[in-house]
């Protein structure tokens, strides 16, 4: 056997064994799956009259999964929004999650990375379109009405480090989640320094606790953190010296919802409040939702829907936000793969506050989409 | 003679009763579940048998009598239980089920999976598979 063939073998027996050292750990092909929605929105703003309709591919999102052995798996999960084109500069194409799990049991996980924390009910599933029977959110989970509601400041975005678990507790289960990552004064700037990172040495921490009983699941959740958001209001405070670096953010969320034969209701309530310490400043936020819904055959279910969001400024003078919105809507799985939406909402925005910053809006909004899974 | 006659048509016209076997792989560490135990299954909660090999569900895709039994005891129906799979896939928590487009698909796939448990109709239970609960219902 001359030298070539020798050093052939060896890199062929070489591979042979890094091949076999990993099929020996057990790990199973990568998983790659997904869903996208697509909507048509017709908007009609009552106030100034003014009509407009749009299509969208709403949101598209890519999972990639590996269970690397029983214990453990990972995910990868990106997200693409609004017809997202780099070229024409719409949307936007986001890392959503990006994480490693250990499971030891239902009693307890632990993930790390970049992933979606527990909040209610619906914060971990707010991006989920297939599981969800909404076109239009619950605001406080919309970002397609940031220019009325910043949805970062209701309900925490990411978190980096979560623990969470079922612990079966006689006729009742209870659900845990404990979590912390960063603080939202992320810096989104690179001339000024790395971006996506957090420019302070707070956390935001948070978790939830709550019931499961059959198919009633109820709980309450909070989050703590540091926050930089309310920097700048100091200016128009008259005679403070004040400045609003790291303010404390408390949140706190309740949730409840449960299925009885045809019968769906889901609901939930979250207070924000701001510890500024400051006098004549006053901010607090408070958002409430609650759905009613009735499976008409077992793939299609109708529901009404009640968004509620209340805004609270005292810089001074007082500034109140109100936003209502019913809304109603259906939703049709054809199978397993793809479902049609379709829902109509009208939102009421008041604002009252002192001269230019009164504000009063009534919209419609009718659209129809319809969300795949792949 | 007409005795029996009168027996035998009196058997034929009481309600017919359907039974529904849940069967797992011969090396799954159990000899008995409950409904309880079967949700937990079921909806994934419960992702590993005793011996530590993960649980693979397996389900029909055609919507037949032995389906809807099974689900029916669960007390969820079948497209509630994909809603529920649906939620786990897209969180990274849990596979959907195995489909088996037959009964006989199901024996098959469950008795060559190490950790399956699925469900047929009790006439079609063989040697290959372990029994592990057996579900009543009565029929006219």
């Amino acid at each position: 056997m001359n030298r070539r063939s020798t050093t052939t073998l060896c890199i062929l027996f070489l591979f042979l064994g890094i091949r076999l050292s990993f099929a020996q750990e057990g790990e199973q092909p990568l998983k790659i799956f997904g869903y996208f929605q697509g909507n048509f929105t017709y908007q009609l703003d009552q106030v100034s009259d003014v009509a407009s309709t749009s299509f969208s591919a709403q949101q598209l999102n890519l999972f990639l999964q590996k269970d690397i052995n029983t214990n453990w798996a990972a995910l990868v999960d990106f997200e693409v929004l609004n017809s997202f084109s780099s070229y024409r500069r719409w949307g936007a194409f986001n890392l959503e999650e990006a994480w490693v799990r250990y499971r030891n049991g239902r009693g307890f996980n632990l993930k790390l990375g970049l992933q979606i924390p527990t909040f209610n009910n619906l914060n971990e599933i707010k991006n989920k379109t297939p599981i969800l029977p909404y076109v239009i959110r619950p605001l406080a989970y919309e970002t397609s009405f940031n220019e009325f509601i910043a949805v970062e400041e209701y309900v925490p975005s990411r978190a980096y480090v979560q623990a969470y678990g079922i612990v079966p507790a006689k006729a009742l289960k209870l659900e845990y989640a404990a979590y912390v990552g960063n603080s939202p004064n992320i810096r989104s700037q690179p001339a000024i320094g790395q971006s996506g990172v957090d420019t302070t040495t707070a956390f935001l921490v948070g978790g939830r606790v709550g019931i499961l009983a059959g198919d009633l699941k109820a709980g309450v959740s909070a989050t703590h953190e540091r926050v930089n958001a309310l920097r700048g209001i100091d200016v128009l405070l008259i005679g403070s010296n004040e400045k609003l670096e790291e303010v404390p953010r408390i949140r706190v969320g309740l949730d409840a919802s449960f299925i009885a034969g045809h019968m769906y209701f889901a609901t939930e309530f979250i207070y924000v409040v701001y510890k500024e310490n400051v006098e004549n400043l006053d901010v607090n936020k408070g958002f409430f939702y609650g759905t009613g819904g009735y499976f008409l055959k077992e793939n299609l279910l109708a529901y009404l829907s009640y968004f509620y969001v209340r805004e609270n400024y005292t810089l001074g003078d007082e500034i109140d936000l109100d936003i209502v919105a019913p809304t109603v809507g259906v939703a049709y799985n054809l199978n397993d793969r793809i479902t049609f939406k379709g829902q109509y909402a009208f939102g009421m925005i008041t604002q009252n506050g002192p001269g230019d910053l009164r504000l009063k809006q009534e919209l419609h909004y009718l659209t129809t989409a319809v969300s795949v899974v792949f | 003679m007409r005795l029996a006659t009168t027996l035998f048509l009196l058997l034929l016209s009481l309600p017919a009763q359907a039974q529904v076997s849940v069967i797992t792989h011969k090396s799954v560490p159990v000899t008995s579940l409950d409904k309880e135990d079967l949700l937990e299954v079921f909806t994934g909660e419960i992702q590993f048998w005793d011996n530590k090999v993960p649980i693979v569900l397996v389900d029909m895709k055609p919507n037949n009598e032995t389906k809807e039994i099974f689900y029916t005891f669960l007390g969820k129906s079948p497209s509630r239980m994909k809603a529920i799979w649906l939620k786990r896939m897209l969180s990274g928590e849990g596979d959907p089920p195995i489909a088996t487009e037959s009964e006989e698909e199901m024996i098959s796939r469950v008795s060559s999976t190490p950790g399956a448990i699925g469900f047929v109709s009790r006439s079609l239970v063989n040697d290959s598979v372990k029994v592990v609960a057996v579900i009543h219902k009565r029929t006219s």
